[in-house]
């Protein structure tokens, strides 16, 4: 077989290792790639807009109109907004195992949206509706943290979500 | 070669801005860690905090590497070439230029009116000295980029046919790897950031805004790296006592940089809303592509290294690891920097991961992730490089080569202590960029032990900071003169015969990387212009 | 069981409630910064002579009764807004709604405008800063997942933008008050009930405290303590 690096390269070792470093490349990109594919793992990558200066008197970012809301086939959507400095309702419970939707949208500058030890992250960004599926295998007490620096008063920007036992929960 | 053929004193100027910037930066970074633990009431101030943080960032990011990149660009183009600087005046202009920059840059900084971090981060709105500053230092960065291209061409009008030295090769990749790479950020900062904070218009489209920087955000990152590279091909296999295993190798790891670097910014923008996921999958894959470069130069480089430990009567498996020169102190940066890199590099393929990256975004695992590779294998790189052309710019011997090398061994040591913790606070749920944790108290517990660590790290690398300026400034008014004031480029095992064509020239690849861009940056650019977008009014810190 | 319950009482309590009603319909939008920008102070200052503001907030916005809020000095965009609020009755006020019922916004802007250029009342100096207000103050209580009032109010109680309104050198009882008031959801204006989540998790002592905190809150001597340390 015709080596096409052999027009660049001349020694027989370097163009192996060329060889060997792109089928690395591939392989590692592949089965990432691959894996997120077929376990349907995208990141979140909605677009959608939306005026966040208005966002309180939109319909679905209404105060009374957030938190968690059971869809048809069981799943969950969770409706949230992020506004300095806390993400609104504060508290959220679900149960565990379910599939959750999560719909946040920003009411003023860029925040992070994540629960640590889970993959439940997203950005938050004006102007922009995230949303993020996911399902929580451990029940416990977890925390929203905001990951994205949001102005002076960034660090206390988090809130609560509890994962219940499936066992006990209602949606199945 | 003359002296004044060498860009000694634009190489001088431009390097001794980027060392002052980065010391006084150390000093920010040690107040740092200790500010971020909770065990300092006293200390405890967010303006302060990101006040700092955000001068750390540009100083680190934008001043030390520019400057240095531009100064060492200089030194290796006219050391290389033989050739005087094209234009003198320009470059000096360019010079100036930057400067105004960071002056201009550093007013709101550190009064703390431009404390939006040195990612900028819209709506949030600095002084407008802040941007304009900024884009100051980039305009004045693009005369480097000119520079380059210009005696490149001039030497190629008097040198018909034969072949770039390797490291005017990657000298050059890298002017025009910039040039292209900076114009997102340039469009977000002249078209965006400065008529909105200047009031010029009402409201600014993050989602864009963002798209473009991420533009710049990745391939920036190996304009800081690459003059690590040249040094790594060009100067430490003869420093080491051997030769360049493959002259080819490199120009192909620096054409692939040049290409793979720019159009995959998007792994920056995996957990943004408003870019669709087929155009995040599209960029993962030049995201790996990208590891190419990188594992050949790893084996160039051992190799290289093998043959001159060799040469130096290294026998057996890994006896030639022993026979090297490991008081020279470009030969152990470079190895130093090598076993940085793997670690590094582990944590990269994580963070490039499609699916894996939401464990870890914007959490302290990355930024332990970029403190590794950036300040550990780049600058330690560029330690090891001015260690190297300090002594031959100035004719005086290197004022202590015992101080250097336990410097940068300080420097290995401390960025391990600072960052292999910083990566377990990350994976352990601590965002990055806090300056205080009031969160849950078995969070906090479990990050304690690692805070600890890193401000040890951080202590520790301010003192090899201090040393590195000690060993650098003493340099110039050491009595003793330098062995050989020439550098020595190294020679590589097989000489060329014939280089091809486009191993010799960028013409095909700048067309080819406007063609990936279009395809990779094109339509997520254009929806911001199709879309129902709303702007967002500016915000103060 | 117990969680089984909560999850129904969750599900039942964030049940989409139909005509929702916004506890503001003041919008921080293009259109009301642009109206505050243009605004007019000294229209502002004729319109509050003839609608005797001065009655109960004072000559320059200093109100000489504990009850009453003092408005010098606060942010024009936090002014309008409560003005407004007051007007589509998003805050329960009988004798405000009187007073600002007839106004347009253009002349709420002014009043606000008018309002925001004055000094702040002066402090009193016998300020104290306990352990357990710093602690309030400048950190929150993780526990109640209470956040530090200084993230949105700011490091020396000088407010932040558009709706975080200032604190320092406020009436003592009009801040006990107003905290009582979003405990017990007398007052809902707060988009998002920011505040209401906050004063639940605040005992009775404590927003005595911060009140006389705040209330006595000297701004200068503050600035030379922090640079101090």
């Amino acid at each position: 077989m015709h080596d096409p690096f052999k027009a660049i390269c001349d020694d027989d070792l370097e163009r192996r290792w060329i060889w060997i470093s792109i089928i690395m490349a591939f392989v590692m990109g592949g089965l990432l790639g691959l894996y997120a594919v077929a376990s349907n793992m995208h990141p979140p990558s909605n677009v959608e807009t939306i005026d966040s200066s208005r966002l309180h008197l939109t319909e679905e970012f209404a105060e009374d109109n957030l938190g968690v809301k059971e869809n048809d086939d069981g799943s969950l959507t969770v409706t949230m907004v992020a506004a300095r400095y806390g993400f609104y309702p504060s508290v959220i419970e679900v149960p565990a195992d379910t599939p959750v939707k999560f719909r946040v949208a920003s009411a003023d500058v860029l925040h992070g949206f994540h629960v640590p030890f889970t993959n439940a992250a997203t950005m938050v960004v004006p102007g922009y509706i995230s949303e993020v599926n996911t399902s929580f295998p451990t029940p416990g007490k977890y925390s929203f943290l905001c990951n994205e620096y949001c102005g002076l008063g960034h660090d206390s920007m988090w809130s609560r979500l509890i994962v219940l036992p499936k066992s006990a929960g209602g949606a199945s | 070669m003359s002296h004044s053929t060498k860009a000694v004193s634009l190489g001088l100027a431009n390097m001794w801005v980027a060392f002052t910037a980065f010391t006084a930066a150390a000093l920010l970074g040690l107040y740092q860690v200790i500010e971020r633990i909770d065990l300092v009431p006293a200390l405890k101030s967010p303006e302060l905090y990101f006040g700092s943080v955000s001068t750390h960032g540009v100083l680190m990011g934008f001043v030390l590497t520019t400057f240095f990149i531009v100064g060492f660009g200089y030194y290796t183009a006219s050391t290389s070439l033989k050739q005087d600087i094209w234009n003198k005046p320009l470059a000096w202009f360019g010079f100036w230029l930057c400067m105004a920059g960071v002056v201009l840059a550093a007013v709101p900084l550190l009064t703390g009116n431009a404390s939006v971090l040195y990612t900028f981060y819209p709506p949030l709105m600095a002084h407008p000295a802040f941007y304009i500053g900024a884009a100051l230092l980039v305009v004045g960065s693009w005369v480097w980029c000119l520079e380059m291209v210009m005696m490149l061409a001039v030497w190629k009008k008097a040198h018909p046919g034969e072949t770039v030295p390797l490291a005017m090769y990657g000298t050059t990749a890298n002017a025009i790897l910039w040039f292209i790479t900076s114009l997102g950020v340039a469009s977000e900062v002249l078209f965006q950031l400065i008529p909105w904070s200047l009031g010029l218009i009402d409201t600014v489209d993050v989602g864009l805004a963002r798209t473009l920087f991420s533009w710049t955000l990745h391939a920036i990152v190996y304009f800081w790296l690459f003059p690590a590279y040249i040094a790594l091909y060009t100067l430490v296999p003869s420093a080491a006592g051997g030769r360049l295993f493959s002259d080819q190798m490199g120009r192909f790891a620096f054409i692939l940089l040049l290409v793979f670097s720019v159009p995959i910014g998007f792994h920056h923008l995996y957990m943004d809303p408003f870019q669709a996921a087929g155009w995040k999958f599209l960029h993962m894959t030049g995201t790996f592509m990208v590891a190419v470069p990188t594992l050949i130069t790893g084996f160039t480089v051992i190799a290289s290294l093998e043959v001159a430990g060799r040469l130096r009567g290294g026998k057996g498996l890994f006896g030639w690891i022993a026979a090297l020169p490991w008081n020279n102190p470009i030969v152990l940066a470079a190895c130093l920097a090598m076993l940085m890199l793997i670690f590094g590099g582990f944590g990269g393929m994580i963070n490039a991961s499609y699916s894996m990256n939401a464990m870890v975004h914007n959490t302290q695992w990355v930024t332990g992730h970029f403190h590794l590779i950036f300040a550990g294998t780049t600058v330690i790189m560029y330690f090891g490089a001015a260690y190297y052309i300090w002594p031959k710019m100035t004719g005086k011997a290197l004022s202590s080569v015992k101080l250097a090398n336990a410097q940068l061994w300080l420097w290995f040591v401390g960025m391990l202590t600072l960052t292999l913790p910083w990566h377990q606070i990350g994976i352990a749920g601590q965002p990055r960029r806090v300056s205080s944790t009031p969160y849950d108290e078995s969070l906090v517990q479990s990050w304690i032990t690692s805070e600890m660590l890193m401000i040890v790290g951080g202590a520790i690398l301010v003192v090899s900071a201090l040393m590195l300026v000690m060993v650098l400034f003493g340099t110039h008014g050491n009595s003793q003169p330098v062995d050989n004031p020439e550098v020595e480029y190294a020679e590589p095992l097989h000489p060329v015969a014939r280089m091809p064509h486009l191993m010799n020239s960028f013409g095909f690849w700048v067309g080819l990387i406007v063609v990936y861009m279009v395809a990779s940056y094109g339509y997520p650019i254009l929806q911001f212009f199709l879309l129902d977008t709303y702007g967002t009014v500016p915000w103060s810190i | 069981m117990k969680p089984y319950i909560s999850v129904i009482t969750a599900l039942l309590l964030f049940t989409p409630v139909v005509n929702a009603e916004p506890s503001s319909a003041v919008a921080f939008d293009l259109a009301t910064i642009k109206l505050l920008k243009s605004a007019d102070p000294q229209a502002g200052k004729a319109l509050a002579e003839e609608s005797k503001c001065a009655k109960c907030h004072g000559d320059a916005g200093v109100s000489d009764d504990p009850d009453d809020i003092n408005i010098a000095g606060m942010s024009a965009s936090y002014l309008f807004k409560q003005l407004r609020d007051y007007k589509d009755k998003k805050r329960d006020d009988r004798d405000m709604y009187k007073n600002v019922r007839e106004l347009e916004d253009e002349q709420m802007a002014d009043l606000a405008a008018w309002f925001a250029s004055l000094s702040p009342a002066p402090a009193n100096p016998d300020r104290v800063l306990t352990d357990a207000v710093r602690k309030l103050v400048f950190y929150g209580d993780p526990e109640r997942l209470l956040k530090a009032c200084a993230s949105c109010h700011g490091r020396r109680g000088q407010g932040g933008q558009f709706d975080h309104p200032a604190l320092a050198g406020q009436n003592r009882t009009y801040l006990v008050d107003s905290l009582v008031a979003f405990q017990e959801e007398d007052r809902e204006n707060d988009i998002y009930g920011r505040m209401r989540d906050i004063s639940k998790s605040l005992t009775e002592d404590e927003i005595e405290a911060l009140a006389d905190y705040y209330a006595t809150y000297l701004p200068d001597e503050d600035e030379d303590e922090e640079e101090e340390e």
